[in-house]
């Protein structure tokens, strides 16, 4: 019991300062959430649109593609509302954690930022590994031709 | 008396530090890999300036002066400036948490999470400009 006491003396703790800059952090990714969760509504919308019309330009049809497939769309979605769960736990729980003293809703607050920090660095490797293949596949074409 | 408060007070103990240093890791990763990408995004487009303008030009009839090529490079040096702003303060944020943690210096902590604060400030004004951007292109 003395030795938790003397270790939570020594620890980091969550000061005045650090509580506003958390406070400030929750509801900024509040809105990004709320925000992110309307723009994929948008974007079904859009993809549910007419696919393309046509632009004449002094003779000539241009065919502009608008809105986008909805499979890609609906991947977009899901992968983003798994980010955003996340974010919005940590949001969430960080927000209860320093309103309501809570250190178990403080760390819970701060493991879901290390996964959603997590799952869009995994995503971005992935991504780079596609445009990689992508560069080695045309490197690839054009050596052969 | 202000030991009794430090006692009662939110602490970043064994646990929020692991998660804290698992997700400054994380974070610092995405900036540079941002930082890197965005460099080879400028490069790569200044170089190929000529086939990217005559593939523009294909679409877009009158795309091929010099003023219109002049103008992407310009948005895209912009878009890569505000990606690397907004990293910078992810960077510095993960870097200012991770020390404050090792060494248990409390400005460097919050130091750390005011320039993540800043990073979704940021990062919420361009989701904010995306979706108002969205919204009009629809109508």
């Amino acid at each position: 019991m003395e030795q938790d006491i003397e270790n939570s003396l020594f620890d980091l703790s969550v000061d005045e300062t650090a509580k506003d800059h958390l406070r400030r952090i929750c509801s900024w990714t509040m809105i990004i959430v709320i925000t992110a969760v309307i723009g994929y509504v948008v974007a079904i919308i859009k993809s549910l649109m007419p696919k393309a019309q046509v632009l004449q330009s002094e003779g000539f049809g241009v065919s502009v593609s608008r809105g986008q497939n909805p499979g890609s769309v609906i991947f977009g979605v899901i992968f983003g509302l798994l980010i955003n769960y996340f974010l919005y736990q940590f949001s969430n729980r960080t927000k209860k954690g320093v309103n309501g003293m809570s250190q178990t809703d403080l760390n819970a607050g701060f493991y879901n930022l290390k996964i959603y920090f997590v799952i869009i660095s995994v995503m971005v490797i992935i991504a780079l590994a596609f445009v990689l293949l992508f560069f080695l596949a045309v490197g690839a074409n054009g050596a052969t031709k | 008396m202000e030991e009794d408060q430090s006692i009662l007070e939110l602490q970043v103990d064994e646990t929020a530090s692991k998660n804290l240093s698992d997700a400054t890791r994380w974070a610092k990763f995405l900036s540079i890999t941002a930082f890197v990408c965005m460099g080879l995004v400028v490069i790569f487009f200044i170089a190929l300036r000529s086939q990217i303008a005559s593939a523009f030009s294909e679409v877009i009839p009158g795309f091929s002066d010099i003023d219109s090529l002049g103008m992407l490079i310009g948005i895209i040096v912009i878009a890569a400036g505000i990606v690397c702003l907004l990293m910078y303060f992810l960077f510095r944020g993960s870097v200012l948490i991770k020390k404050g943690i090792e060494s248990k210096n409390q400005d460097m902590f919050n130091h750390g999470l005011a320039s993540l604060k800043t990073y979704f400030i940021m990062y919420g004004i361009l989701t904010i400009i995306g979706l108002v951007a969205n919204l009009v292109s629809i109508f």
